[in-house]
């Protein structure tokens, strides 16, 4: 049963995937696809439906309506030809509390046949673990190191974390996870990660989804991403009390006379907008990824965009 | 009151609501019973009183037929309120224990004392101890009074006086004795799991005396006097408890912690676990094991110190004093230790709870392989803890006769040996309780989980006590017994079919359930036909029974429950 995917096949494939909880819808994803070798970034507010969408993936969650496919298998229906070959770090790292560091690893390693102890040790050096340390007694960013040992020992071909960064202070966060990140992808392997930190996201990863409602509102190359947004100063005239409405912007934040526009149209249609309106642009920038996330949710009319008007007004 | 104190008082309202509904649905059912019982009493005293007139004056038929079988339906009645109302105010006074525990499962499982997000709040460490004390006591005298009214007065014989304050100060003091307990040891679960039982054991010990006429004329005033000091100690204890606590003095006993993890390494094996199963063997062992032996050893250990000094004062023949003591290690172990490993296995390795963790359900193994890890960690625990209650045995039986050989006290002891391998055999039956239910990971908390047990067995009980108090449900038996094994087998073909379609596991695994199922019902067969001898049942229907005891169906659930856990 264990079958081999094509290369060219992807490795996560949803499709038409929706999950509800009550009457809240959690997960409504049309089709997201992750390749070998890629640094997937889910990126999303709270409650945006990251962690439920990686359950899935996980095969923790059954799909209620649509399918998931992890190397071209059910992992609800086929957990162990799925689970042996992923890697993952859960946000709860609810890891054993009674067990001592060196017990986990031993427990871990018997489900791996790939597991290579000298990297594993390697690694419990390099993030400093104490083996006989009981996990209930570790810090959030002890478990954080421990859970991302766990994921990395197998040599997994697919790397899913779900916050990993969560618990981690800036240097490590930098230094080690996302040189972790990179150098799993230089070897060809597959990660798939979620996180709110966006300029980690923009540095770790070279495809980004933005969810927000349980939905994918944004998913591309992070160059592609940024190359097609904008950040544009426009000055005015005459103040306005209210945003200006124009073709192409996602968000208008300002008063009186000077409005910043994040925008994903070209600079010519904008300038020629704008000066309907008795504007011109004065300072054109590139965007960066908290830009357009904000931009985005914010035009799905989440709180954030709604206060953002309060503030602007 | 001010605010902080109300608030206090509504979390605790609010957080359990389900919980005061369930006490009002106990105490409503066993009220309608006990109302019903009174009500043929009434009616059958006014029959009596009828056919005594009618022989006074000598006219009209006799119809003291009608009166008997009156008579019959009230005393049926009677003991269905007596036996359902004693059993469900057991657990009504347990759901009053959880609802009053004013605690919270904590991030590494288990759970913690007083919720710790309160020390952050600007409130006194003897407000947030004394309110719930003081809602624990105010709840439980209601609900002892309100059952004592309601439910025990209208159904209970006028010879047998019960002593009401009594019951009521063991009620309150239990609940404070449990509530400091749970509070001032949360960093020491262990310790704090063997205090809990001993707890519990003490008040069912001491509930049983005002039954026992003699004792209780000599005991009542020690025993008031006892449980008095225990009320009056316990929130003192629990004030100073929480107050360290909460400046973090007691968040470890280093001296202890030392001596443990030096246990854990020496017994601790180095070596490679080589299998996903293996594994998954050991670390349940580990979890579970340890634990529930220690707590049984604690229990028996506390049992044959009671024994001996009731032996040391002389009051009560030795004979009766040991089996009293023998009564108490087997109630203990089939009532309460063996659901209690049974619902404790089911938990996950990572939280304890029922749900399963994200850590556990990605570990690439399969969901047979997971519940053949619990079985076979129940299934030695069970053993392990089988051998030590019969060591407690032994032991009282050494204690009273000396150097006289244990092989001719046991036969003093008429139909003890049947007996306790019939309760041993039924301890498995408890042990895997609701094991598909606990597995499917669907109940909130190994609290609710032990209620359900619990329900679910007083729920057979009384139906086997009402068939064997209705001839006509018994000339019906071999037929629902017969239709019951057949839908037990039916349930399993399908249940294991499911499994294999699934490949949730082997056929190895369904060939080794069925010949564990077989052997074991050859053993019930056996037992079952050696007591239907001794009792005078009816053999043909006991040995039919014989074969609902050993569990099958309930085997061939737990992986689909379980895959139900995993992949929700």
């Amino acid at each position: 049963m264990n079958q081999q995917p094509l290369n060219h096949e992807p490795v996560i494939e949803i499709s038409h995937l929706s999950r509800r909880f009550g009457f809240k819808v959690a997960v409504d994803v049309t089709s997201l696809k992750v390749h070998r070798g890629q640094v997937f970034g889910l990126v999303g507010a709270n409650g945006a439906g990251k962690t439920t969408l990686i359950k899935h993936v996980m095969g923790l969650l059954r799909a209620e309506s649509g399918s998931v496919r992890v190397f071209g298998l059910d992992p609800a229906s086929d957990p162990v030809a799925v689970l042996r070959r992923i890697g993952f770090l859960s946000e709860d790292r609810d890891m054993p509390g009674w067990m001592r560091v060196d017990e986990l690893l031993r427990y871990t390693r018997a489900f791996h046949r790939d597991w290579d102890k000298d990297y594993a040790e390697s690694l419990r050096e390099r993030f400093q673990l104490d083996p006989s340390a009981r996990v209930k007694n570790l810090s959030r960013g002890e478990l954080a190191k421990t859970g991302l040992l766990l994921a990395l020992a197998h040599r997994p071909e697919l790397l899913v974390l779900d916050e990993p960064s969560s618990g981690l202070d800036p240097v490590v966060r930098r230094e080690m996870l996302e040189a972790i990140i990179r150098s799993v992808a230089d070897e060809g392997r597959t990660v798939f990660f979620s996180s709110h930190l966006l300029d980690e996201i923009e540095r770790a990863s070279d495809h980004v989804a933005m969810m927000a409602g349980g939905r994918v509102i944004l998913e591309g190359r992070v160059e592609e991403i940024l190359e097609s947004h904008h950040r544009l100063t426009l000055r005015f005239a005459a103040p306005l009390s209210e945003p200006p409405i124009l073709a192409g912007a996602l968000l208008m934040t300002g008063a009186g006379l000077e409005w910043t526009a994040i925008c994903n149209a070209g600079r010519q249609e904008m300038e020629s907008a704008a000066a309907k309106l008795g504007g011109r642009i004065v300072e054109e920038a590139a965007a960066s990824l908290d830009d357009i996330f904000l931009a985005r949710v914010g035009s799905n009319g989440s709180s954030l965009r709604r206060s953002e008007k309060q503030e602007v007004s | 009151m001010t605010f902080p104190l109300a608030a206090i008082t509504w979390e605790m309202g609010r957080k359990n609501r389900f919980g005061f509904l369930l006490l009002a649905f106990l105490l409503l059912f066993c009220f309608g019973a006990s109302q019903l019982a009174a009500h043929f009493a009434e009616f059958e005293s006014s029959l009596s009183e009828d056919l005594r007139r009618q022989i006074l004056m000598s006219t009209g038929p006799l119809d003291d037929l009608g009166i008997l079988e009156m008579h019959a339906r009230t005393e049926s009645w009677r003991h269905f309120a007596l036996v359902s109302g004693g059993f469900l105010l057991g657990v009504s006074v347990l759901v009053l224990f959880g609802v009053c525990a004013f605690c919270e499962s904590s991030r590494g499982g288990g759970f913690t004392g007083i919720p710790s997000r309160l020390f952050t709040l600007p409130v006194k460490t003897l407000h947030l101890v004394a309110v719930p004390i003081l809602v624990g006591i105010f709840l439980v005298v209601i609900v002892g009074q309100a059952w004592s009214t309601l439910v025990f007065k209208p159904i209970l014989p006028t010879h047998l006086p019960i002593p009401k304050g009594f019951f009521l100060l063991l009620f309150a003091s239990s609940m404070v004795a449990f509530q400091a307990l749970v509070w001032t040891l949360p960093a020491f679960p262990r310790i704090r799991a063997t205090s809990l039982i001993t707890l519990i054991a003490l008040v069912v010990f001491t509930a049983t005396i005002p039954f026992s006429e003699n004792e209780w004329k000599d005991l009542e005033s020690p025993l008031m006097v006892v449980w008095a000091v225990i009320l009056a100690v316990s929130p003192l204890a629990a004030w100073i408890g929480v107050s360290r606590v909460r400046r973090g003095e007691w968040c470890e006993w280093t001296v202890l912690t030392r001596v443990k993890d030096a246990i854990s390494n020496f017994l601790s094996s180095k070596r490679d676990l080589r299998t996903p199963a293996a594994a998954q063997f050991w670390m349940e062992l580990r979890r579970i094991g340890p634990m529930a032996l220690g707590g049984l050893t604690i229990v028996c250990l506390i049992i044959y110190g009671l024994t001996a000094f009731a032996l040391g004062t002389g009051r009560e023949p030795a004979k009766e004093t040991v089996e009293v003591a023998f009564s108490a290690i087997v109630t203990f172990y089939v009532f309460v230790w063996s659901p209690l490993v049974g619902v404790g296995a089911c938990g996950d390795g990572g939280s304890r709870r029922l749900r399963m963790s994200a850590f556990q359900a990605t570990q690439p193994m399969t969901t047979g392989d997971y519940v053949a890890a619990k079985l076979k960690v129940m299934a030695t625990v069970w053993f392990v803890g089988a051998l030590v209650s019969v060591c407690a045995v032994l032991a009282l039986g050494l204690r009273l006769r000396g150097g006289e050989t244990l092989l001719s006290w046991f036969q003093g002891l008429e139909g003890i040996a049947p007996v306790t391998i019939a309760a041993w055999f039924y301890s498995i039956h408890v042990l895997l309780g609701l094991f598909p239910l606990w597995l499917a990971g669907r109940v909130q908390g190994s609290t609710w989980a032990f209620v359900g047990v619990l329900l679910a067995y007083g729920l057979v009980g009384h139906l086997i006590a009402l068939f064997e108090r209705s001839p006509s449900l018994q000339s019906q038996a071999l037929a629902w017994i017969v239709a019951a094994t057949a839908l037990k087998l039916g349930i399993a073909a399908l249940a294991f079919r499911e499994n294999l379609r699934r490949r949730l596991m082997g056929r190895r695994f369904v060939w080794a359930v069925v010949g564990v199922w077989t052997l074991g019902t050859c053993v019930s067969i056996r037992i079952m036909s050696v007591l239907a001898e001794q009792a005078g049942w009816n053999e043909g229907l006991a040995l039919a029974g014989a074969v609902l005891l050993f569990p099958l169906a309930r085997i061939a659930l737990a992986p689909l429950a379980a895959d139900l856990n995993r992949h929700r």
